[in-house]
């Protein structure tokens, strides 16, 4: 959890970083709102200012969390937060691809 | 998974842009455009529309706009099974069911049903429903199903809406029992036939619709054409009957005991003074409900609430500001059978002195992965004319082919009538539009705000003639000697049903101001003057009805809308006391934990309650022992046909040849040693003992572990499937759940005519939006399952959901 800590510190720390990071989480949620692969690809795009491939999927999957979030506050709009929890299986399953695709694309801050 | 496969769940599923995830786009604008003027709907916290408008065709556009909305898929499902167009979405599998419809045609009885009544008065309001689902359809996002199968609906028509109600009524009428029992007259021999489906027979049971002694039971005397004896059934030239060819239709017949109840009482009896009508029908329980509840208030002409199939436009079941109303299956007879003597290789038939070709046209079915498959579809100047394949082999006898005569192939006026019905103003407007309810064949209740009540059976039901001589139904007719001819009937054409030779309005058995009334596919009178049915329903439910109703009007207590209910509820098998004895027997070849399960099943009050055992072990023994006492026999026959039901296992004598034990080796049962000892008690026996090894392997302790709502959506998707609550009652209770089969009580209304102190009640088994995302998916199952109910009555919820706006009426 400290190692958590400090690696979100370090990562806020830097303006400059921060101010990419969140441009790509904003593009990424644009395009994961497209298509599937823009969870990977916001995922690589957060994960790519990061300092360190383990501060990028650090991000990556700090992404999967904005996207979760803005998933079910467009369930909650359209009043349909309640339908997807019934959802049981396919509930758990999206939600494990909100988190696991982005820390997946996280991965190309390794390929830099 | 394939990478293809992968790719298709995350663009289904992927959360933000996943297809299955847009609610947003699914949800109804909040303004929509309506060529036919203003309307408004409001939804209230079940989800049901209350659509409100001054023009009647503006209020259904807005009908039609919502049902799509919440019901797309099962309406463009329905039509896809009537029009033999399921294998192009879901594969080979659907193949038969394609074959059977199209072989059937029931699209040209639609579109004859609408030729007629396309000047009619409730056209305009069909065409402008119809132009409301086009209108969600071209513009709304498609309903999940749409994307998981990846196609569009195809545009809705009128034809359409009369398909939906063609297939509710060949679900109730389209039966086989002549078949049946020509196939096990075959096999077994007639008297053998005749004892396992039993005509109507008065001595049967003392628990008929209309009862002796009630006031002005109306089945009037007259002209008669009874000829109902047992003798008659099976005597006939008809051919041998292809057991396969009936073995295969019978999937596409309703299921045997599928009912209803209803019950209407006169404000003699109520604490009010005021009439009440409850109605309860027995359907395929489904996800989506096969049910959908609107209200639909058209100023100064209609404020109609109830139930009504998805893609018909008006309310079956219900309610309006003056009555109420329900229907129960009657079980008549009106569907025939014919053979032919062929010649040219079987492309004519002989029909009288003269030979008629066949009309024969080759229909091409898509099917999607899959090659695409011809169908013949044959006709013959009495209807469709069935067969397994459509190889154009010559006709021999039935065997593989039989000509099908049913009062549904032609034009029938059902729509207008329910129509009619949602605006009448009391007994004598809905006596009118009786007359116009061509099929099905049912039982109808209503009772209206000035006290008056009434029982009436609808539809029309052919008189059937040979050589001028009235004859019954209940055999395969040698058509080209015209036995069984229905005069002024013709199918795929308009029929001037005045003229044809039915059974007059005025003969129909009903009942004008009856002081209590119930129905429960039963049969329906003991002395009729016409034959109308080849056998009814087995006479539980309607015998508890009764018992329950009886009681309490002999007490001080009035009947409240509450006691109503709580018989609507009422789970106690009257089955129990007509197995009884076959039970007894059973006691003296058990010991141990089956003699213990004995003792509990016969000392038990049978109310299929949750939490008992005695219910869970009587369930299963009861389905075991048909097994022993008819299946086994049956497979031997190699007949694969619908075997009787438990009034006639209960009916035979206990020393009959049905009740030889298996051979299970011991040799106990058999006296002589020639193995065909009939011995009751060792039939039960072993059917209790497979009840208690099913009942282990299931892991079962009580009733309510098996009696679950494990409804199920046609794809058989966790997500779309319906969350499980166990429940009471049973297949032959009033309070009717099949766990097996999952049919049930598909909708549940007791409504008090006119008095505004206890208000109208009801239930859906589900919930009335087809939209797994919504929360009226599901949100009326756990009370059903509870047997709670909620208001069903005609105020309109406050602020509006969908202003139509636009049009100018014209």
């Amino acid at each position: 959890m400290t190692d958590l800590a400090s690696e979100l510190g370090a990562t806020l720390s830097n303006p400059r970083r921060v101010g990419l990071t969140a441009l790509a989480a904003v593009v990424g949620v644009a395009l994961a709102s497209a298509h599937w692969l823009g969870l990977v690809v916001g995922g690589a795009l957060v994960a790519l200012p990061q300092r360190s491939l383990g501060r990028g999927l650090l991000a990556g999957f700090c992404f999967g969390g904005v996207v979760l979030s803005v998933f079910l506050v467009d369930l909650a709009a359209a009043g349909a937060a309640g339908g997807f929890l019934r959802f049981g299986l396919l509930r758990d399953v999206a939600i494990a691809m909100s988190l696991g695709l982005p820390t997946f694309g996280a991965l190309a801050r390794g390929l830099r | 998974m394939a990478l293809s496969d992968a790719r298709e769940f995350l663009s289904q599923f992927a959360p933000l842009s996943g297809s299955t995830w847009d609610a947003k786009g699914r949800q109804l604008d909040r303004e929509v455009s309506s060529p036919y003027g203003p309307a408004t709907v409001r939804y209230d916290d079940r989800g049901v529309p209350h659509v409100s408008a001054d023009d009647e065709r503006a209020a259904y556009y807005a009908v039609g706009y919502v049902q799509a909305s919440d019901r797309l898929f099962q309406m463009d499902l329905l039509r896809r099974v009537m029009r033999g167009e399921l294998s192009a979405v879901f594969g080979d599998l659907a193949v038969d069911s394609d074959r059977f419809h199209r072989q059937m045609d029931f699209v040209r009885a639609a579109e004859v049903t609408w030729e007629a009544a396309s000047d009619g008065p409730a056209a305009p309001a069909s065409e402008a429903f119809a132009d409301g689902v086009n209108a969600y359809r071209e513009t709304a996002e498609r309903p999940v199903e749409f994307e998981l199968l990846d196609y569009e609906a195809d545009p809705w028509t009128p034809v359409d809406s009369i398909l939906a109600q063609k297939q509710i009524s060949w679900g109730l009428t389209g039966r086989f029992v002549t078949l049946r029992r020509t196939a096990v007259a075959d096999s077994f021999d007639r008297e053998t036939a005749n004892r396992l489906y039993p005509l109507p027979d008065a001595s049967n049971h003392d628990a008929p619709i209309l009862r002796r002694d009630d006031r002005e039971p109306n089945p009037p005397g007259g002209a008669t054409g009874s000829t109902t004896s047992a003798d008659a059934a099976t005597a006939g030239s008809g051919d041998a009957v292809d057991p396969e060819l009936v073995s295969w239709l019978e999937a596409f017949e309703p299921p045997e005991g599928i009912g209803s109840n209803s019950w209407v009482v006169g404000g003699e009896y109520t604490a009010s003074g005021n009439p009440v009508v409850a109605n309860d029908p027995h359907l395929d329980l489904r996800v989506p409900p096969i049910w959908y509840e609107q209200h639909v208030v058209v100023d100064g002409e209609r404020d109609v609430r109830g139930v009504t199939f998805p893609g018909v436009p008006f309310v079956v079941i219900g309610r309006n500001d003056t009555g109420a109303w329900g229907f129960t299956n009657t079980g008549y007879d009106v569907v025939d059978f014919y053979t032919y003597e062929t010649r040219m290789d079987g492309r004519e038939y002989r029909y009288g002195d003269e030979f008629r070709e066949f009309e024969t046209r080759t229909e091409v079915v898509p099917v999607a992965d899959g090659d695409d498959v011809d169908v013949e579809v044959t006709k013959s100047v009495h209807g469709a004319v069935l067969s397994r394949g459509s190889d154009g082999k010559a006709l021999s006898g039935t065997t593989g082919r039989v000509g099908v005569q049913w009062t549904g192939l032609s034009a029938a006026r059902t729509v207008e009538s329910i129509y009619d019905i949602g605006k009448s103003a009391g007994i004598d407007d809905v006596l009118d539009a009786l007359r116009k309810f061509d099929e099905p064949t049912q039982n109808f209740v209503y009772a209206d705000r000035d006290g008056r009540t009434l029982y009436y059976t609808t539809g029309q039901v052919p008189v059937r003639t040979t050589d001028g001589e009235v004859v019954t139904g209940t055999r395969v007719f040698d058509g080209s000697a015209r036995e069984g001819e229905w005069e002024g009937f013709e199918p795929y054409s308009d029929v001037d049903w005045a003229a044809a030779n039915v059974v007059p309005f005025e003969e129909q058995p009903h009942s004008i101001d009856p002081g209590y009334l119930a129905t429960a596919n039963q049969r329906i009178v003991d002395d009729p003057a016409y034959y109308l049915s080849e056998g009814y329903g087995p006479p539980f439910r309607g015998a508890r009805i009764y018992e329950r109703l009886d009681e309490r009007a002999a007490s001080d207590e009035p009947m409240t809308a509450a006691f109503l209910r709580d018989v609507q509820r009422d789970a106690v098998d009257r089955r129990l006391d007509h197995l009884g004895p076959v039970f007894e027997d059973a006691r003296g070849e058990v010991s141990g934990d089956a003699r213990r399960a004995v003792d509990a099943v016969l000392a038990w009050d049978g109310e299929m309650a949750v939490d008992r055992r005695e219910p869970l072990v009587y369930a299963f023994w009861t389905r075991k022992l048909s097994e022993h006492v008819f299946e086994r026999r049956f497979e031997d026959a190699g007949l694969d046909v619908g075997t009787p039901n438990d009034w006639v296992l209960g009916r035979l004598p206990a020393d009959s040849d049905w009740f030889v034990p298996a051979d299970d080796g011991d040799g106990e049962s058999d006296a002589d040693g020639d193995g065909d000892d009939p011995d009751r008690g060792v039939v039960a026996a072993n059917a209790l003992q497979d009840a208690l090894d099913a009942i282990e392997e299931e892991g079962y302790a009580t009733y309510g572990d098996y009696s679950t709502t494990a409804l199920t959506h046609p794809f058989d998707r966790g997500f779309l499937n319906y969350p499980e609550y166990p429940t009471a009652g049973g297949e032959t209770t009033v309070n009717n759940f099949r766990p097996e089969s999952m049919r049930g009580s598909s909708w549940r209304q007791v409504v008090p005519v006119g008095d505004d102190a206890e208000p109208a009640r009801a239930v859906l088994p589900g919930g009335n939006d087809g939209d797994p995302l919504s929360n009226h998916y599901a949100d009326q199952l756990d009370d059903w399952a509870a047997g709670r109910y909620r208001e069903f009555g005609l105020d309109i919820p406050d602020g509006v959901d969908v202003r139509f706006t636009g049009g100018d009426g014209e």
